[in-house]
This record gives structure tokens, C-alpha cells and sequence, in this order.
């Protein structure tokens, strides 16, 4: 008995040991199937539900386009967990040839020196015009005059206003670049009209939101030309654009037609929720939201640029999103095919599909001679106005976005700083107390990788 | 009668309402979770929560649309190989520090203490380059090999197999039994239920684990669940949050069923203590 029970303990942890040695042996990175002599060009994204599907499309499209590469996606999670697994894995044979990195990452990137800038390729290609893709997306990925990642999936901050609540109320709806007191007209009137049954307006506690405002009132926030002419070592967040824009916020909160929904992942759709529903008229977010508030939507959807503060012209905003970068640990031929798949993916065509099915923006300008995009204008007009904002942008320091390290805690903190003026502190205050935070973990950051 | 039982009585309703209250605090969120899973989902979006289009189309969505089966089965081998591997050797290691006696073994059992104290986040960063200089990324085996041990689990078994009567040891020895036969016949029985909740709490661990895996794998072929889940949400588009709650009912099935089947032997080896 005793025996036969020992035999069996023995056989269990030998299958153990075999299971565990077995994983060792057979311990090759899992590969798709690559059938003929094709390059493989991996590529890791963090495109996550229905945009995975868009960007396999796309994929799809460049595989069977050609027959010398063969494009291999991998989804790596969100944007935050994939740029430190980027950095990582660079140099091992686990880590992909090309990679997709989102906006704020962008000085991370340039800084390490693990990618191929693409003007590289795009000097030696003669098909390619790159005074096609939009200048203010362009400008936010170039650096010492030259390009170092290929725009790729791009939005807008925009304003969402409900058009059909507008209208039973007898609102004029606001201009298509409207100023922080034609807002406040709108949100009033609608809040008033409607009994008080409708908020006016929200914008959610999202540092983007800030920066935003900021960049379009003309004002950088980082020193050393927001990080364009060198590595930032001073932000200011107490200026009088900031200020002005969190007044104008403040204010609508005192008049009672504000909604104030929060910070956070779940704010957004509670925002959302609360604008499909009509509890709430005007909202500011990306413009890659048009998708689920078109879709099914029984009210009319009406957009604007995102406003700037009264008696100045709109400097124009920057964009948000994500790029392809090129890594450099890879032979020439897949740095080439790389090249080759991040300019397939914007030509004309294949930006058309790629703004219908997720709400991106087209960046190439030929796009929007394409059908897919007329028929799209023609069905809902107002899903051109994220792109005629991209296209009137001009590029300079201010819109073309902060190359700071470390943007993802500066955002933490000026969100803390909103908060706090959402809640009726004082503004000035809240803002100098996040400039100290942010400029004491600029200083470390810099300290730690050797900046002077 | 009356008016001692009064106090009695009033404690006993005062007791359950609290009970009620809390229960409904804990479910609700659960139920509302569940309930929203057959919902479509524009009125999710829109928080009309007491629409009455309920269908299954979500399940249906998730099973056929997303590749939410081939996760479900790495979690599962994983998971089920960790549990398996942590009872084996958290057993052994425990009947060693329990029954044998050697040189250093406070000190040995300290340094096994020590462990626990820095959280598997803290050692994330070194366990990551050693893993990734072994070449064991993007595999099954960077998911299994950490974790085929656990210092919280020698701990607990071997708490648990000091309270193992030394009467039983000792008879053993009498009868002429060696270490194997005393862990195997004895040890381990007498322990089933130490065995049975470590067995959950590791299955339901390596069930749940998300950091990790999100930083080790890099493709679809050895992704885990949780993992899964987040892939069905995009990072500023649209979501199709049915879906994505119909997935996540799904990944909560069979946690609760390693709950329920660890309760009912919880109870019934209650039961057979008492007996006896």
C-alpha cells in the first residue's frame, strides 16, 4: 500500500519535472507560421479592441500588397506598459522592428537612441512626398530638422456640443472656432432654458486638456522652446493661459452650468454617458471619440475647434495619438521593409478606411479626395472638423508638442493642480505648487540620465 | 419571557439588517456587472441600465470575435500547473522544516520569511533581466517557472503541519515508515485542508496575475486572460463595453467555481474533525 503510494508520489513529481523541463527544451520565442522566404517585420502596437481589428486590416492589406515582407502584429498592451517593454527588450531578438509609441513617450524616445529616424528613409526614396502628411502631425514627431517617427493614428482635442438640444432651445450654436465666452453663452442658455434639467458644459480633469489650452492660447509651457531647442529643464504652469483657462472653467462652476465629472479612466465615460444621454451639452475630448457618439446617437452631434481665450487668435492645438518608430537593432533589410509598411499605411487609401473605422484622422491629404472619406463628410458633415483643425494649425514650437521626459507624472500633477481649482482653491496657488512638484522631478530626471 | 427575550430579538434583526446591508454593498456591483453583460452596448453608454434588450449577443461576440478561448486555455494550463507545483514543493519544503531536523533551519526558515516581505512588484525589475537573459520571454515557461514555488505557501503549510499531533510522527516512526511514507500517508491527509486552501489561493493567484505577463509575453499565442481582457478595450476610441463585460463574466466563471469546490471540502473536512 505504502509502496504504491510512494511509486505514485515519485511519477507526480516526475511529471512535474518533465512538464517544466519539457517548457525548457522546446523554449523558442512562439512564432506565427511565416510560410515562404518572407522578412518578418514584427511589429508591436497597443491598439485594443475594435482599432486592433483596423490596424489588422491595414496589416493585412500591406502583406498582400507585396511578396518580400511579411508584417507580423502583436498587441502589447497599453501605452504606458509598452514603451517600458520597448526600452527593454531593445537588442534581444524578442523585440520588434518596428513599434508603435504614443505621443508623450516621444522625447523617451528620441532620447534613447534605439530607433532609426525615418528621414533616413524617406531621403532615399524618391516616391514618397512627405509634404503630404499634415505639417502640425509632422512637426510633432521631428527633431533637429529631421523626422524621427511616422505619424501614425492621430487626434484632435475637440469640442462636442449637442446640436439637437441646441436647436429645441432656440441656442445659437457656437462658431467653429469659438472663444471661452462663446461657450459660456451656450452652456448658460442651455442650462437656463432647459429648466435646469441639462448642464451646460464639463471638461474633464485631464492634464491633456490643460496643455491644450495652453498651446492654443500661444503659450509654451516648457523652457528651451517646449523641449524643441534642447532638454527642458523649467516648466511653467502659472501663466496667465492657464490661468485665464481655469478662470473661465471656475466660472461657469459658479453659475451653476458646469458638470464636473472627475479625473480618471471612468470620468471619460461617464462624461460620454452623461452627453448620450442629454444631462450634459458640451464636452471637450480627442477627437477620436466621434466614433460611439455618431454611432447610434438619436441626437445630432455638433463640433467645433477647441476654443480659445477671448481677443487672440487661436494658435492652433497639437495633436495626440501615437506614431511608428524604426528600432535600430534590426539588419537594414527589415529597417527598410519597416519603412516600407509605416508608408503604406499612410497613403491615401488606407488613411481613408483607417479615420472611417476608428475616428483617427487622415493624415495624408490626398485622403480626403478619397470616397470612403466624401461619403463620410456627406453623411455626417461635421466628422470633417477635426481634420480642417490639423490641416489650419500652423506648426510652430508651441503646437508641435512638449519634448519633456517624464510627462506622464507632470500630467498627474496638473491634474491635482485642476482639481483643486475645479474644487475653489486658488488657482495661482494650485498652478505654483504643481510648477514646484513638476520642476523638482524634471530636475531628478534630468539629474539621473546625465543631462546637464 | 417576553421582555428578557426583547433585547435578544432586537440584537438578532439589528444583526441581519447590518448583514443585508452589507451583502447588498458587496454584490450589487457583481450583479449590476452581470446584468450589464447582456446589454447592448449603446445603452451601457448611455447608463440606461434598466433597458430591456437582453440577448446573449455579447457571449456570442466574445467567444466568435476575439480570440478570448485561446486565453482562456493559457490561463488554465498555467494556472493548473502553478497550483500543482506549488502544493508539490511547498509540501516538501514544509515537511523538511517541520519533521527534519538540520543545521540552521531557523535561520534557513527566516530567510525564507524575508522573501515575503518585498512585494513581487519590487523584484520585478531584476526578475525581468534575468528572465530576459535566459531567453525565456514571450513563452509558456517565463509565466511558469517563477512561480512554481512560493514562500507564502511554506510558510502556511508548514504552520499548518506543526499542529499535525506528534503522537502521529512518532507512531509512524515505530511502525518503521521513512520520511516519504510519514509525508504521503500521514503528513499530507491529516493536512488536506491546508492543502486544499493553498490549492485555491495559488490557482486563484496565478488565475489573476496581470503585471507580469503583460510584461513578459508579446503575442496573442501565449497571452494570458486578464491580459486578454484589457486587449478588448482601445486606448481612446470606441469601446464595445457589452462585449467586453459579457468577457469579463466569462473569466470570473472559474474562479468561482475553484470557490465553491474549495468550500464544499472546507466544510466537509470540518465535519469529519468533528467527528472524530
Amino acid at each position: 500500500m505504502s509502496k504504491k503510494l510512494k511509486n505514485s508520489l515519485i511519477s507526480l513529481t516526475l511529471i512535474i519535472a518533465a512538464v517544466v523541463l519539457g517548457i525548457f527544451a522546446t523554449n523558442k520565442p512562439v512564432k506565427s507560421s511565416s510560410s515562404s522566404d518572407r522578412i518578418p517585420i514584427v511589429f508591436w502596437h497597443e491598439m485594443g479592441g475594435p482599432s486592433e481589428d483596423a490596424l489588422e486590416a491595414v496589416v493585412n492589406g500591406f502583406n498582400k500588397s507585396q511578396s518580400k515582407y511579411k508584417v507580423i502584429p502583436k498587441y502589447q498592451g497599453s501605452y504606458d506598459e509598452a514603451i517600458q517593454k520597448i526600452l527593454q527588450t531593445h537588442g534581444t531578438n524578442t523585440s520588434p522592428a518596428i513599434f508603435q509609441s504614443f505621443d508623450i513617450a516621444t522625447a523617451q524616445m528620441i532620447h534613447s537612441k534605439y530607433t532609426t529616424p525615418v528621414q533616413n528613409f524617406i531621403d532615399k526614396d524618391k516616391d514618397f512626398d512627405i509634404e503630404k502628411i499634415a505639417p502640425a502631425a509632422r512637426s510633432f514627431y521631428s527633431n533637429d530638422g529631421k523626422q524621427q517617427a511616422m505619424p501614425f493614428n492621430t487626434s484632435q482635442p475637440v469640442l462636442y456640443y449637442n446640436a439637437s438640444l441646441l436647436k429645441k432651445y432656440h441656442i445659437t450654436p457656437p462658431p467653429v472656432s469659438p472663444t471661452y465666452s462663446d461657450i459660456t453663452r451656450v452652456a448658460k442658455q442651455l442650462y437656463e432654458r432647459s429648466d435646469h434639467k441639462t448642464k451646460g458644459m464639463t471638461v474633464q480633469i485631464y492634464g491633456w486638456l490643460l496643455e491644450q489650452a495652453t498651446t492654443n492660447a500661444g503659450q509654451a509651457l516648457a523652457n528651451n522652446d517646449n523641449g524643441h531647442s534642447g532638454i527642458p529643464t523649467e516648466v511653467k504652469l502659472n501663466n496667465p493661459s492657464t490661468v485665464k483657462f481655469l478662470e473661465w472653467i471656475r466660472e461657469n462652476i459658479k453659475s451653476g452650468d458646469f458638470i464636473n465629472y472627475g479625473s480618471g479612466a471612468s470620468a471619460g465615460a461617464n462624461q460620454i454617458a452623461g452627453f448620450l444621454s442629454g444631462k450634459v451639452g458640451i464636452f471637450i475630448q480627442s477627437s477620436a471619440s466621434m466614433g460611439k457618439l455618431t454611432k447610434n446617437n438619436p441626437n445630432k452631434l455638433g463640433i467645433t475647434y477647441f476654443p480659445h481665450p477671448d481677443g487672440q487668435k487661436a494658435n492652433g492645438v497639437s495633436i495626440g495619438g501615437a506614431a511608428l518608430w524604426i528600432s535600430n537593432d534590426k539588419s537594414k533589410a527589415v529597417q527598410q521593409g519597416a519603412y516600407e509598411f509605416s508608408k503604406y499605411a499612410l497613403s491615401p487609401a488606407v488613411q481613408a478606411q483607417w479615420q472611417k473605422s476608428t475616428g483617427y484622422l487622415a493624415l495624408n491629404k490626398d485622403a480626403q479626395k478619397e470616397k470612403i472619406l466624401k461619403d463620410l463628410y456627406a453623411k455626417n458633415p461635421e466628422a470633417k472638423v477635426p481634420g480642417q483643425q490639423l490641416a489650419d494649425a500652423k506648426p510652430n514650437y508651441v503646437n508641435s508638442g512638449i519634448l519633456l521626459e517624464g510627462m506622464q507624472v507632470t500630467r498627474q500633477l496638473e491634474e491635482v493642480a485642476m482639481e483643486e481649482a475645479y474644487n475653489g482653491g486658488d488657482i495661482a496657488k494650485a498652478l505654483s505648487h504643481a510648477d514646484k512638484n513638476v520642476n523638482q522631478n524634471i530636475a531628478t530626471s534630468n539629474r539621473a540620465n546625465g543631462y546637464k | 419571557m417576553i421582555t428578557s427575550n426583547k433585547p435578544n430579538r432586537l440584537n438578532k434583526v439589528l444583526s441581519y439588517l447590518l448583514l443585508v446591508v452589507l451583502a447588498v454593498v458587496i454584490l450589487a456591483p457583481f450583479f449590476i456587472g452581470i446584468w450589464t453583460s447582456f446589454l447592448p452596448t449603446m445603452d451601457i453608454a448611455q447608463g440606461n441600465f434598466f433597458s430591456t434588450k437582453v440577448s446573449f449577443d455579447n457571449y456570442v461576440a466574445a467567444f466568435t470575435k476575439t480570440p478570448i478561448v485561446r486565453y482562456l486555455g493559457n490561463s488554465l494550463v498555467i494556472s493548473t500547473l502553478t497550483m500543482l507545483a506549488q502544493l508539490v514543493f511547498c509540501s516538501m519544503s514544509a515537511y523538511a522544516f517541520v519533521f527534519l531536523k538540520f543545521k540552521y533551519r531557523n535561520a534557513i526558515f527566516i530567510l525564507f520569511l524575508i522573501t515575503m516581505m518585498l512585494p513581487f512588484e519590487a523584484e520585478i525589475i531584476p526578475n525581468f533581466t534575468t528572465v530576459k537573459n535566459l531567453g525565456m520571454l514571450d513563452n509558456y515557461s517565463v509565466l511558469l517557472i517563477p512561480f512554481l514555488t512560493s514562500a507564502f505557501g511554506t510558510f502556511m503549510l508548514r504552520q499548518a503541519f506543526m499542529q499535525t499531533p506528534t503522537e502521529l510522527k512518532e507512531a509512524a516512526d515505530i511502525e518503521g515508515l521513512n520520511h516519504f511514507q510519514i509525508y504521503w500517508s500521514i503528513v499530507l491527509p491529516y493536512n488536506k485542508i491546508s492543502m486544499i486552501t493553498l490549492g485555491a489561493y495559488s490557482f486563484l493567484g496565478a488565475w489573476n496575475q496581470y503585471l507580469w505577463p503583460m510584461l513578459t509575453t508579446f503575442s496573442n499565442d501565449s497571452r494570458l486572460i486578464q491580459n486578454g481582457l484589457r486587449q478588448l478595450q482601445s486606448e481612446e476610441t470606441f469601446n464595445d463595453w457589452g462585449m467586453i463585460q459579457a468577457s469579463a463574466a466569462i473569466i470570473v466563471i472559474p474562479t468561482i467555481i475553484v470557490l465553491f469546490v474549495g468550500q464544499h471540502y472546507f466544510k466537509s473536512g470540518m465535519n469529519e474533525g468533528a467527528v472524530k
